[in-house]
């Protein structure tokens, strides 16, 4: 025991000083506590943060959406130029032995591809060596390029057309540490952070070699960033270099090394980083970025196209080899060297890559989400039926009803029309909206949502609600024909006078100022008569005309006032498609789809959209109906259609102009397809154009540039067909003379007709000159025996 | 040996093709199956799914002569001697919507609807307005259940059968069985009604 007899201690100044001292110590280490205790707080949160980012990164995968999937067959009407196309969007290569899938060849009006696998909603259709052989704008013949066995029938793997993360609006390709190739890895390493396997998330000697070569140079020359820091700033993307975020990021970097092994880092990092931008999207990761720039899966990249990649790293923008080919290829070089110098590849690569090409802009796709406006409408299908949180979970795949063929020509002939439309009104601003869908399917094949494809904004074919017009009086005259009238029926086109308690008269009058008079039910229809139209919907009363266009599929409340018969009420393009579909399939409500199946990431059916019919109108109103349709393009306001579309396609179809110019719509359906158009200007001013000047052309347009199918309408049982006489008439005379062969319904046949003993042939003369013309025909006579 | 003590027809591989010939044409089809019962199989087939689209070849002057020779002779299964073969290119074994009916059928038999209805729809998507494909559509709606469908499909072949009575027969005996599994008595008895009318 130590015992030491103290003085007395000096009361006052030692004692002072102690107690300072203590004080002093004392209040370091509380000091020294508690920022530590922050510190470690700070570090908590920080690590929270990143794993947060990190975690979510790494298990939330965007889902794809593809096209639907190109089957092929003989007498199919497709051309080479369109197969080429096709593959190409599906990011098919070019390649001239063509053995490998993803790999095709054409010679001529032959062409061989090699298909990929692909997971199908009904399983996996394998991959499969092809060739297609075309003659006549048809597909003649297709066989298996191996054993020369015919095939019935090709389904192609269908091309992606984009992909979304429901939450953001970023693509990946995602990757996994087993599709990184080893010459990536390796030069990446080699480039970026040679001791990336060492450090512990940051590195000291590259920092300080960095500031060394720096101060050399005058400027910054070389970053001292670990893979793992740079991760880090490509997570947060935040422009701000202070030396706080400095420091943020470098203990986030360490943290993130002590959660992460460093396969798990380089791999986030591969599928991370910047590497380009296409519009208003960004390129992330080297999977998207070798699709987007070489069209190839990163596992078949050559050193110099690594290279390339590696290289932009430190600037995609700076390096675009889009915008500035020169240094994009310089700074390829340097890289290349660097892969030497560090021995990743060997002499002979490194010439070869040296000596390498930059990659032409051909090969770049352009807008890797092609189609953003059709997208939409995935996406809200997609929200309507599903959670959000589903729809994170790992890579759905969607499989839509999109037709590229279709989809490319309508952005096409919209674009060119609507400019040509300008000049010929000498006013700018116009725009337009396309929806075009099969007729008996109901499947959206394409859709436009404005004038300028890739201009992210205000989807008019789903948002645009713009008064209808014309386009509603088939409904009215559905309405009549399911209330005693018939085709034949005269409808007085004058003059009516309509008031309501507390308003104005109302006084509608026709487009061109006049009454017609008396006029068969068709004609007001072909002739798009307002005075007619109201004085048929008032008979048979507006609220029943309301009912069938809901009917038809529309599905709004409508107050039935009379403007309603004129087509006051406003509706989207999408909807208009959708009343019209109903006509176009024969009287069956088919509900429009545009997602076929959503896939899990391992190919489980999610959810499918099948067909599915219910018929809401007797078809033979329909045919009727239908009938008189076809003479608004035959004879009626839609007749300079025929400078697109040939006589014998027999379209059925409506103009509607809305008040004032200001709406012009075209709705028209073919033997295949239906399409919808409006043309107006978001401003809501007048366009000086109507149906037929304005949507009708592009619609013609766009169907002229498409195969064409000539609709037949399937007589149903029941009808009669009969010329009606003049007498009961003012004025019969069709536009070019023909004479008005109509369908009735058996029984309402008018008197005063001649009812014919067959169904005539629509082209020829009445049937008894036919007879007469086959009675010369013995032959012919005596064949027909034996049919 | 066939009915009428004819012997088998020589040279197999000549008289093949114009067997095919004669059966493809059609018009003496159901007396030439007829009368060779034993050796009919595989036209059969060739009949169900070949592309009939050979109206208007230059060989019914053959045929006409034939006909005389039937009514005189009865059944004529060899063509006359010294007839040069007419070499026609060769016949579509199967058109793309025939084989995906096939294979639809397969999956029917197989329990398989849903996989049915998917190939189905692939066959609706090369022939739309095929009455029959949604004649099919409906038996498969009928076998997963949902007999509202199966009506609607039914009265949308109907819409589109013209006046192929057998189908829109077949169509309202169909619609019939489904209304009375949906326990609407009234209607499957219309149904039924419509089915006998249907001639």
């Amino acid at each position: 025991m130590f015992r030491k007899k103290k003085a007395a201690p000096k009361k006052g100044k030692s004692k002072k000083i102690k107690s300072l001292r203590s004080t002093f110590i004392k209040v370091a280490v509380a000091v020294l506590v508690l920022s530590s205790v922050a510190f470690i707080f700070y570090a908590n949160y920080l690590d929270k943060v990143i794993r947060a980012k990190f975690d979510g990164k790494r298990w939330s995968i965007p889902a794809v959406v593809y096209a639907r999937s190109l089957e092929l067959y003989p007498e199919l009407a497709f051309t080479p130029e369109m197969l080429e196309e096709e593959l190409q969007l599906g990011g098919y290569r070019k390649d001239q032995q063509a053995t490998a899938p993803g790999g095709y060849d054409r010679q001529g009006n032959v062409m061989h591809l090699v298909t990929r696998d692909f997971y199908f909603t009904d399983g996996l259709e394998k991959s499969l060596g092809v060739t297609v052989e075309f003659a006549g704008r048809r597909v003649a013949a297709i066989t298996r390029t191996d054993t020369g066995e015919r095939l019935s029938l090709v389904r192609i793997d269908p091309a992606r057309i984009g992909s979304f993360h429901p939450r953001e609006h970023e693509d990946r390709v995602l990757l996994k540490r087993s599709d990184l190739p080893d010459l990536l890895v390796k030069s990446l390493v080699a480039v970026e952070d040679q001791h990336f396997y060492i450090h512990f998330g940051v590195d000291p000697f590259a920092i300080i070699r960095a500031m060394f070569v720096n101060l050399r140079a005058g400027e910054t020359v070389q970053g001292g960033s670990t893979l793992t820091q740079q991760l880090v700033k490509n997570f947060f993307l935040n422009n701000r270099r202070t030396l706080g975020r400095k420091i943020n990021e470098a203990i986030m970097a360490l943290l993130l090394e002590m959660h992460y092994t460093k396969d798990e880092i380089l791999t986030a990092y591969a599928n991370e980083i910047f590497l380009g931008q296409d519009g208003a999207r960004a390129v992330h990761g080297f999977g998207l970025a070798s699709q987007f720039y070489f069209r190839r899966d990163v596992k078949d990249l050559s050193p110099d196209q690594i290279a390339m990649l590696i290289g932009m790293i430190k600037g995609p923008s700076y390096y675009d080899p889009r915008r500035n080919k020169e240094r994009c290829l310089q700074r390829r070089q340097v890289v290349l060297d660097m892969m030497r110098s560090e021995n990743v590849i060997n002499e002979e690569q490194y010439q070869t890559a040296k000596a390498a090409k930059l990659e032409s802009s051909d090969t770049i796709m352009s807008g890797f989400n092609r189609y953003p406006a059709f997208l939409e409408l995935v996406r809200r299908q997609l929200d309507r039926d599903y959670r959000e949180e589903d729809l994170t979970g790992d890579g759905l795949k969607i499989l839509t009803t999109l037709d590229p063929q279709v989809q490319i020509k309508v952005e096409k002939h919209l674009a060119a029309t609507i400019t040509s439309l300008e000049k010929q009104t000498g006013r700018k601003g116009l725009e337009g909206a396309v929806v075009v869908s099969s007729r008996d399917g109901g499947e959206i094949l394409a859709l436009a949502g404005g004038r300028h494809p890739l201009k992210p904004g205000f989807n008019r074919a789903l948002d645009a609600q713009r008064p209808i017009g014309s386009l509603v009086k088939p409904a009215v005259y559905l309405t009549a024909l399911a209330n005693g009238y018939t085709l034949a029926t005269p409808v007085d086109d004058v003059a009516v006078t309509l008031t309501s308690a507390g308003t104005k008269q109302w006084r509608p009058a026709n487009f061109d100022k006049k009454e017609h008079g008396r006029v068969p039910l068709y004609q007001a229809l072909a002739q798009s008569y307002n005075l007619a139209t109201i004085r048929v919907g008032l008979d048979v009363g507006v609220e029943k005309v309301v009912a069938n266009v809901r009917r038809m599929g529309v599905d709004r409340d409508f107050s039935p006032y009379p403007s309603f018969l004129l087509g006051a009420a406003p509706m989207s393009p999408l909807e208009v498609s959708q009343m019209f579909q109903t006509l176009a399939s024969g009287g069956f409500y088919l509900p429009q789809r545009v997602i076929g199946s959503v896939l899990t990431a391992d190919n489980k059916v999610v959810k499918r959209f099948g067909l599915s019919v219910e018929q809401r109108f007797p078809a033979d109103i329909i045919f009727l109906l239908n009938n008189a349709l076809e003479r608004v393009v035959s004879e009626g306001t839609a007749h300079s259609l025929a400078s697109y579309v040939p006589d014998y396609i027999k379209v059925a179809g409506k103009t509607g102009t809305s008040d004032d110019l200001r709406d012009s719509w075209f709705a028209g359906f073919t033997g295949d397809k239906l399409a919808v158009v409006w043309i107006g200007r978001d401003d809501n001013k007048p366009t000086r154009l109507t149906g037929s000047g304005g949507a009708m052309v592009v619609w013609g347009k766009i169907m002229q540039s498409l195969p064409l199918q000539p609709l037949e309408l399937t007589e149903p049982q029941g009808i009669e067909w009969a010329r009606v006489d003049t007498a009961s008439l003012r004025s019969f005379t069709d536009y070019f003379g023909e004479k008005a062969w109509l369908p009735f319904i058996a029984g309402t046949t008018p008197r005063q007709t001649t009812i014919a003993r067959q169904q005539p042939d629509r082209q020829a003369a009445p049937p008894a000159e036919k007879l007469r013309k086959s009675g010369t025909n013995l032959w012919n006579t005596i064949r027909n025996w034996f049919r | 040996m066939n009915r009428l003590g004819m012997g088998p027809v020589v040279g197999a591989g000549l008289a093949r093709d114009k067997e095919k010939r004669y059966v493809e044409g059609g018009r003496l089809a159901p007396l030439l199956r007829f009368c060779r019962q034993d050796q009919v199989d595989e036209s059969e087939e060739n009949m169900k799914t070949a592309n009939p689209s050979h109206r208007g070849n230059p060989w019914w002057v053959t045929g006409l002569l034939l006909a005389l020779i039937l009514l005189l002779h009865g059944c004529a299964a060899r063509p006359p001697a010294g007839e040069p073969v007419i070499s026609k290119p060769p016949v579509q074994e199967k058109t793309a919507a025939s084989s995906l009916l096939a294979s639809a059928h397969q999956a029917v038999q197989a329990g398989q609807f849903n996989r049915a209805e998917m190939t189905l729809e692939r066959a609706l998507r090369v022939e739309p307005r095929n009455a029959r494909l949604w004649h099919e559509m409906a038996l498969v709606k009928y076998g997963q259940g949902d007999y509202g469908q199966t009506v609607q499909f039914c009265l949308k072949a109907n819409s589109l059968a013209g006046r192929d009575s057998a189908l829109i027969r077949q169509n309202w005996q169909l619609m019939s069985r489904a209304y009375a599994k949906m326990g609407d008595i009234d209607k499957a008895e219309q149904a039924k009604m419509k089915a006998e009318a249907a001639n």
